[in-house]
């Protein structure tokens, strides 16, 4: 993987890691002000395009394009290259895939803002802001999957196994969604079919890009192989075969044909062979090296990643049985369950990955540890202490009030203070984001200091 | 041969493959088995006006914390009504089914509550139920000669919502009638402190949108309703009366039912919502009292009032029956003389009840002092 050779485009990987920057602090702002709404529906409640639908949409559809898409692709702007020990196969494309990202971040999300949406839910853009994304996307994957198999490079590392797999299925993916979805198919059948969209841009986009971005970290950080070949090759695999088919999970008890909800029981639960396979093999790569864990922010951050990662996905299948289903779906259960996946593991590893970039693609060191440590902490107690737990708890009492036959309004009115600890968690991640996002950018106009490498 | 040790293309043909086997397996099986169903009778497609507001409905989120489907599990039919069926979303594109609750499932509301509820819900939620954090949508509504009036907006997406499920509408109508014209009030548990204040706080989270926090009909969508909510500080109601509209809610009016509520804790409202009432006795008339009033509202109660309201005040009269609000019990409450007066001579818009301004004076005030005589001994 090393190579004298410069491959990778600092500027490139600094202009993806702006915007991405853009994706996260603007959705969660917009983010404090639902959990504010949660406890105060009133708050700026006469003001059309702050309504609180309009702002989740914003929040999640912000969050999973702007923030997550584009902070990959900024990381895969370094590890792409550096695995196939080539400049991209063209930085023009590039360039121009983040300006059309750009455009349809700004007139997908300001048009949900404005009130014109999909009722998809994560492919809400209505169809040209669905035109623009999907060709941003398109354009992306030519130039990361060209890369790949342009190069010279005699083996093909597991990253990138992931790479391809997850570029070419989003591509169909995404067309599904916001076609047959969006305009053909109708009723149970329809949501057979979201269910396969919403269960698949985790699991086949969010979930191979992020994997193959820390197979890449950890044993880079560490210089040291990954543990086992094999285990790689059963995580890939049972994720590739099993993860497509689980789809209906997400409307368990619904009217779609009963054996299709059947099916996907066991098809979800044999997900944890993937995370336990996976998590195994990267456990066993960090052995005997926890004290440079500890001394790294970013190793860090990637690490707590991986130990939220562990956790979400070992939730995912005990949710697939129906008696687990009965009780939590349609409340704050999966609420938290799915901020521990995009927020504990996958946002967390993007941000280690970043930190461990930037000095190679700006030339310069981190400044401030102490910052950093800071960032680390603040999201960590804001999101475990003040987030997961107070909204799984809700979740539950949500869960067992409907169950016991309660009036409707219990469930809401006790769900009031475990609302509040929300409101007080979004404070502390963004103070979180704000501090990474200074170490960032005061690295970037610091002082050249020690060179990495030619950026 | 470097080329194939990297087997690139195969990761390239699993990505397609799969997606393509998922897609088949788990999208296109299933929906070639629902191919060819019927819509169930009762579910007519939608008119334009439902289909605009079903587009508002999608484009200001709102399924994302209302679902449309009753699961078959968890009491979801006792609370809501019928399992949903994939006949009758067989006209759904996208789909509505929904992933999360914050707010109930609406797969069942068509008929549930009225219009006017509907729209001063969506005015402000708290107008109707003071414990939702629902948002509220005051730019469909527009100020129009001092009235508060729905733009084509509200109406459409109140139009929908009135459609969601209404295939099932009657089945559940029926049923609501069937438990309204069986039930039986039973014991009231004994009046107590604990009570009250249990009372108090469940009027303030339930009833003080409507009826207004000390229960005189001025809250946020007395704008909205018609008819009006109830002003509680002038009817002077028995328990039981409260109990039962509790239990049974006001068809034809915006009182719901709150049937899913404890019996203990809606005689604590029953028992609250009495305080609210200032104590008047029937010398309190505000007007002379004599036999020859008393006798002069007895014959103008029976020559225009006893059709609806019954010849005993029971509103049980042969036309009062058939009316949908239908018209209270002079029987089970006492309303003051002012609040009698009023109502003589403006009515109450919405209902049957039309103004009787045109009666002579001393009429009316035999009339109010004749109705308050109706509930003697009833009251406590």
């Amino acid at each position: 993987m090393d190579s004298d050779k410069a491959v990778v485009s600092g500027p490139l990987v600094r202009a993806y890691t702006y915007v991405a920057l853009a994706g996260i602090l603007v959705p969660l702002f917009f983010a404090l002000i639902l959990a504010a709404k949660f406890v105060w529906p009133d708050f700026l409640g006469t003001v059309a395009w702050l309504q609180f639908g309009r702002l989740r949409v914003f929040h999640t559809n912000g969050v999973i394009f702007g923030w997550l898409g584009v902070s990959f692709f900024a990381i895969l702007n370094y590890v792409i290259p550096k695995l196939s020990n080539r400049p991209l196969l063209s930085e023009k494309l590039a360039w121009w895939t983040l300006w059309v990202l750009v455009l349809a971040m700004a007139v997908g999300l300001g048009a949900i803002l404005g009130g014109d949406m999909q009722a998809i839910e994560y492919a809400e853009f209505p169809w040209y802001g669905d035109i623009l994304f999907a060709a941003g996307f398109v354009m992306a994957t030519i130039n990361y999957l060209g890369t790949i198999f342009m190069s010279e490079e005699k083996q093909l590392y597991v990253s990138s196994w992931y790479f391809i797999l997850g570029f070419a299925f989003t591509v169909l993916n995404y067309v599904m969604a916001n076609t047959i979805v969006a305009y053909v198919a109708p009723g149970a059948a329809g949501a057979a079919i979201t269910g396969l969209w919403i269960h698949n841009a985790v699991g086949l986009f969010v979930t191979p890009m992020g994997v193959g971005i820390v197979y890449f970290m950890i044993p880079i950080i560490l210089q040291k192989p990954v543990y086992s070949h094999l285990i790689s090759l059963i995580g890939f695999w049972t994720l590739a075969f099993f993860y497509p088919l689980g789809g209906a999970h997400h409307y368990f008890f619904s009217p779609i044909p009963w054996w299709v909800q059947v099916l996907a029981v066991p098809l979800t639960a044999v997900l944890f062979v993937v995370v336990v396979s996976v998590v195994y093999n990267w456990l066993m790569t960090l052995r005997g090296s926890w004290g440079e864990v500890a001394s790294s922010p970013a190793l860090t951050f990637i690490v707590t990643g991986v130990f939220a990662y562990m956790a979400t996905c070992t939730q995912g299948p005990f949710h697939a049985f129906l008696s687990v289903q009965k009780v939590i779906h349609f409340t704050d259960w999966v609420v938290a369950h799915a901020h521990l996946a995009l927020f504990g593991a996958f946002t967390y590893w993007n941000i280690g990955s970043l930190l461990y970039i930037w000095p190679k693609v700006t030339g310069r060191e981190l400044v401030s540890r102490r910052m950093q440590w800071w960032a680390y902490w603040t999201m960590t107690l804001g999101f475990y202490i003040f987030y997961f737990i107070p909204l799984t708890a809700s979740g539950l009492i949500q869960g067992y009030d409907w169950i016991s036959g309660q009036p409707f309004a219990e469930s809401v009115v006790q769900s009031g203070s475990f609302w509040m600890f929300r409101m007080i968690s979004g404070i502390l991640m963004y103070l979180g984001m704000v501090l990474f996002t200074i170490v960032l950018i005061k690295t970037a106009c610091s002082k050249k200091g020690a060179s990495h490498e030619a950026a | 041969m470097k080329r194939l040790e990297r087997f690139q293309t195969i990761f390239l043909i699993a990505g397609i493959g799969f997606f393509l086997l998922s897609f088949l397996g788990m999208g296109l099986a299933p929906w070639t088995t629902l191919k060819g169903l019927q819509l169930p009778e009762g579910m007519t497609a939608r008119t334009p006006e439902e289909e605009q507001g079903r587009e508002i409905f999608m484009q200001e989120a709102c399924w994302h914390c209302h679902t449309q489907f009753v699961r078959p599990v968890a009491g979801e039919s006792l609370r809501y009504g019928p399992v949903s069926t994939a006949e009758e979303h067989a006209l759904e594109i996208p789909q509505l089914f929904g992933t999360r609750r914050v707010g109930p499932d609406l797969a069942r509301e068509s008929g549930k509550r009225s219009d006017d509820w509907q729209l001063a819900h969506l005015y402000n939620p708290r107008g109707t139920v003071p414990w939702s954090i629902m948002p509220a949508f005051p730019w469909m509504f527009e100020e129009k000669d001092g009235q508060l009036v729905p733009t084509d907006k509200a109406r459409a997406l109140v139009a929908y919502i009135q459609s969601i499920g209404r295939n099932t509408a009657d089945q559940m109508k029926a049923a609501n009638d069937d438990y309204r014209r069986n039930f039986v009030a039973g014991h009231a548990p004994e009046k107590s402190d604990a009570l009250l204040e249990r009372g108090h706080y469940l009027y303030a989270r339930e009833c003080s949108g409507c009826h207004g926090k000390t229960g005189n009909a001025d809250g946020i969508s007395a704008k909205l309703l018609v008819p009006a909510a109830a002003n509680l500080t002038k009817i002077q109601p028995s328990a039981e009366y409260i109990y039962t509209i509790l239990n049974t809610g006001i068809p034809g009016s915006a009182m719901p039912h709150f049937r899913d509520y404890k019996p203990e804790d809606l005689w604590a409202i029953s028992f609250y919502v009495q305080t609210l009432s200032p104590e008047t006795d029937i010398a309190s008339t505000g007007s002379d009292m004599s036999s020859s009033l008393l006798e002069r509202g007895k014959q103008q109660f029976a020559a225009l009032c006893a059709t609806c309201h019954g010849p005993s005040g029971a509103g049980d009269g042969p036309v009062g029956a058939a009316l949908v609000p239908s018209p209270p019990a002079f029987t089970k409450l006492r309303p003051t003389t002012d609040h009698i007066l009023k109502i003589l001579e403006t009515g109450v818009p919405g209902t049957a009840m039309v103004p009787f301004a045109q009666l002579p004076e001393e009429d009316r005030q035999a009339l109010a002092y004749f109705v308050r005589q109706l509930s003697e001994g009833k009251v406590q």
